[in-house]
């Protein structure tokens, strides 16, 4: 028994531990701590530095008030001539007590009736006889006290001194209470201040809330909400920037879905003509062995098809992962364009497309030469592809001295100008089926733009539909890799 | 967090306590034994304007050596500057002797060169060392055997702690002692017993007042007292308070032989089940006990026009009523 409930203590404990440990880094405690301190502290300080500055004057002005009384009795003492017989008319309005020391420093009067005809062995009592008279507020005992020399007219030393002090004990009591009264509106404030604070803290903290639940919801998987956040700019901001992620998110999601079915539309194509292909030889009776050879050969081309789409998906897949896996090298431009034209030549006889290079000038780039080469043999083929027979293929190239300067024109079928952008896009082809003939897997241009983009260049298309296409293309001379760059900044 | 803003506050106002305190503490200390063979020897400042103690452990046994390491010290050259000799060197003392309790010394006709500041000076310095030897109770001056005089030509005579005082409140060189008869209730809290106590007393207050707040504070607080005029079996009885400790001194003063004391209003709250007679004469009574006191006028926050417990008036001065004191 004792054990168990050991455990739950000590697991209690930690618990609580924890959930303290949060609360005080939180932000909500560190701005009630400093609205409270900020606000109580320069009150506690002001009341403070208020009461004693008051007590001061205070004393300063007793002490003048005292001073001019103490010069009153001193002249009476010594106009009386007589200390013995003295009737001091002083009486303890400030519970005072008048001394009077002769000059054999015997006390020649006490009003404390105490000290009378002792020897006074004090100091100040000694200076005053040496004619330094002394005022003084002692703070311990709450007095005032006077030493003061009395001189006859006739003489130039004092023939006695007086002693006389006076309580403040009132000023105190009044500081006191000054003190007290401070302390209670300061109780007072203080409560205001910490409910202030505690409101405040909450509606600081209040929206940063209100954005964690929305990055919550986003962080699993909601991407439709947005978060209505206007209570500071700062806030509003994040909520804003927020907003603008998931929206992305949202995008990336939906193009992730729409590419996800797109591939499963593309990988279907050829297995369902596979498929009928099949089908049709299968269910033939006593079909020919040709007829057989026949259907082989097509499910044999449509599965190359199939290969190919993969293979143009693996290379688009790979390249969005490695952006970085470029493998650089100086290369020239003219021999690999020259080896790209050699490959086309056959397919542009086949439709009787003449095919013109205009080199400029040498170029020589720093470039990956198995890619680059795949980008524009994609664009020489696509020129090739869309073209009419007997239409021509221009290739240019030129450069300056930060760029050169592929230009790919055809007399092709042309591209309307809605679909500049959606070219590039993944699957994306403007005629369905003109593309299924001449074999594409519609990833074509989205690769090539993926590499040209890698090499920190640019593409453009323009077109005039039913009369040629140009893709113009820009790559820099120098390839400054991506945290070369960003350290430049 | 509800923890927090409590113990917070709970702090803050914590801090608010310590703001009320302000004023010295009294302590009453009856004078003590010397247990120890330790004194404060006293030499003269270097400016000649106060004593300097210095802490001494007697090494002699007997009185009359004692006496003997004293002077040596004080009269022979010290090597310290921070403080000088009581007398000048060439004032020298030429024998001690004793005579009962009393030390007489003979100096020198030197002793007259000395400035006023210093003779003084040297001499409350020279005394006071002596006098805290056990058997020392008074010295004397002797100038070429003829008693010291003072500038009007009395003799000073035997001297003795109560010869020299320090008047200035904050000079606290030289506290006094004081002999006070305290009047407190007996057990049965109808009548009144007499203590004779002695008391540590810094003048800052006055001895009126000085009375009143021993009699507030009651007798645990006196230390050592004893039982004036007790017969044997009366004289291990216990005393007890009149007032009670919360009653807070307006004013006390004197004049013309009444003392006038202002109480605040815990003086008529308070519920002791002394008599009303008791309490109000044992104020009165160790009042009287001053020479210059004869009556005492009681006003509470200044009024005197209240009838105390609805039993004794007080808007005339009291005499000391000896009636209601016990034996």
């Amino acid at each position: 028994m004792f054990i168990l409930s050991g455990e739950l203590v000590i697991i209690l404990r930690t618990n609580n531990f924890t959930i303290h440990n949060r609360y005080i880094k939180s932000m909500r405690f560190a701005v009630l701590l400093i609205l409270i301190v900020a606000g109580i502290i320069p009150l506690i300080l002001f009341n403070l530095v208020y009461v004693s500055s008051t007590k001061s004057q205070l004393i300063d002005k007793r002490i003048e008030l005292l001073s001019k009384q103490c010069t009153v009795l001193k002249n009476s003492i010594i106009s009386k001539g007589d200390v013995n017989n003295l009737d001091y008319e002083i009486t303890s309005l400030y519970d005072s007590r008048i001394v009077v020391i002769d000059k054999s420093y015997k006390v020649a009067w006490d009003s404390y009736q105490i000290d009378r005809s002792k020897y006074c062995i004090s100091k100040a009592v000694i200076n005053a006889f040496n004619g330094s008279d002394l005022k003084n507020y002692d703070s311990d005992y709450e007095l005032v006290e006077f030493v003061v020399g009395m001189t006859a007219s006739e003489e130039d030393k004092p023939s006695a001194v007086l002693y006389v002090t006076y309580s403040v004990k009132d000023i105190q009591t009044s500081v006191n209470q000054l003190m007290i009264n401070g302390n209670i509106m300061i109780s007072l404030f203080s409560v205001l201040i910490v409910i202030f604070a505690i409101i405040v803290a909450e509606r600081f903290v209040k929206p940063l809330k209100r954005i964690e639940d929305g990055i919550e919801l986003a962080t699993v998987g909601v991407f439709d909400r947005t978060i209505k956040e206007s209570s500071f700019s700062e806030t509003k901001n994040i909520a804003d920037a927020f907003n603008g992620l998931v929206a992305k998110l949202d995008e990336y999601e939906n193009s992730r879905q729409e590419f996800v079915s797109n591939v499963s539309h593309e990988l279907k194509t050829p297995i369902t003509s596979i498929k009928v292909l099949a089908d049709a030889i299968v269910s033939r009776e006593d079909a020919p062995v040709e007829l057989y050879k026949e259907f082989m050969s097509d499910i044999v081309s449509e599965i190359d098809r199939e290969n190919d789409i993969i293979n143009d998906l693996l290379t688009l897949v790979r390249m969005d992962r490695n952006a970085t896996a470029l493998n650089m090298e100086k290369v020239s431009i003219n021999d690999l364009i020259d080896l790209i034209l050699k490959r086309i030549h056959p397919i542009a006889e086949s439709k009787n497309i003449e095919v013109v290079y205009e080199s400029l000038r040498e170029v020589y780039a720093d470039v990956d030469e198995k890619k680059l080469t795949m980008a524009i043999t994609n664009l020489v083929e696509n020129a090739v592809k869309y073209n009419v027979d007997d239409g021509w293929v221009r290739i240019s190239l030129n450069s300056d001295s930060k760029y050169f300067y592929v230009r790919v024109e055809d007399s092709g079928i042309g591209i309307a100008k809605e679909d500049y952008d959606k070219i590039f896009e993944r699957f994306y082809r403007v005629d369905k089926a003109r593309s299924r003939e001449t074999g594409g897997t519609g990833l074509g241009l989205s690769i090539t733009k993926n590499i040209i983009l890698m090499h920190k260049g640019n593409i453009k298309v323009s077109s005039e539909e039913g009369h040629g296409t140009t893709f113009a293309v820009r790559i820099p001379l120098v390839y400054t890799p991506p945290e070369d760059a960003e350290r430049q900044k | 967090m509800k923890k927090f803003i409590i113990s917070f506050l709970l702090a803050v106002a914590c801090s608010f306590v310590f703001m009320g305190c302000a004023g010295k503490e009294r302590n009453y200390s009856y004078v003590e034994d010397y247990v120890y063979n330790s004194i404060d020897l006293y030499y003269v400042s270097n400016m000649i304007d106060e004593l300097k103690p210095l802490k001494h452990t007697l090494a002699a046994k007997t009185t009359t050596e004692q006496v003997e390491e004293v002077l040596g010290l004080l009269f022979t050259d010290s090597k310290d500057s921070g403080y000088k000799n009581p007398f000048d060197d060439n004032v020298q003392c030429l024998e001690n002797s004793f005579n009962n309790s009393i030390l007489s010394l003979n100096f020198n006709s030197e002793y007259l060169s000395m400035d006023k500041e210093r003779e003084l000076l040297g001499r409350a310095a020279i005394v006071l060392s002596l006098l805290q030897i056990d058997g020392v109770s008074y010295v004397n001056f002797n100038i070429d055997s003829q008693p010291l005089t003072d500038s009007a030509g009395r003799i000073i005579g035997n001297m003795n702690r109560q010869s020299f005082a320090d008047v200035v409140a904050s000079g606290e060189s030289l506290n006094s002692f004081i002999n006070l008869t305290l009047y407190f209730a007996d057990e049965s809290g109808n009548a009144l017993i007499p203590v004779s106590t002695t008391i540590e007393y810094d003048e800052v207050e006055s001895v009126e007042r000085l009375v009143v707040e021993a009699l507030i504070d009651g007798p645990e607080s006196l230390g050592k007292y004893s039982l004036i005029n007790a017969s044997e079996e009366d004289a291990s009885q216990e005393v007890y308070p009149t007032l009670e400790d919360d009653i807070e001194i307006v004013s006390v003063s004197t004049k013309n032989g009444i003392c006038y004391v202002d109480f605040d209003e815990e003086f008529i709250k308070q519920n002791t089940s002394v008599d009303n007679d008791v309490i109000i004469y044992s104020l009165v009574n160790s009042l009287c006990e001053l020479n210059y006191v004869n009556q005492v006028q009681i006003s509470v926050l200044g009024d005197s026009q209240i009838v105390f417990h609805g039993a004794i008036e007080l808007n005339d001065p009291f005499i000391r009523n000896l009636n209601i004191v016990k034996g």
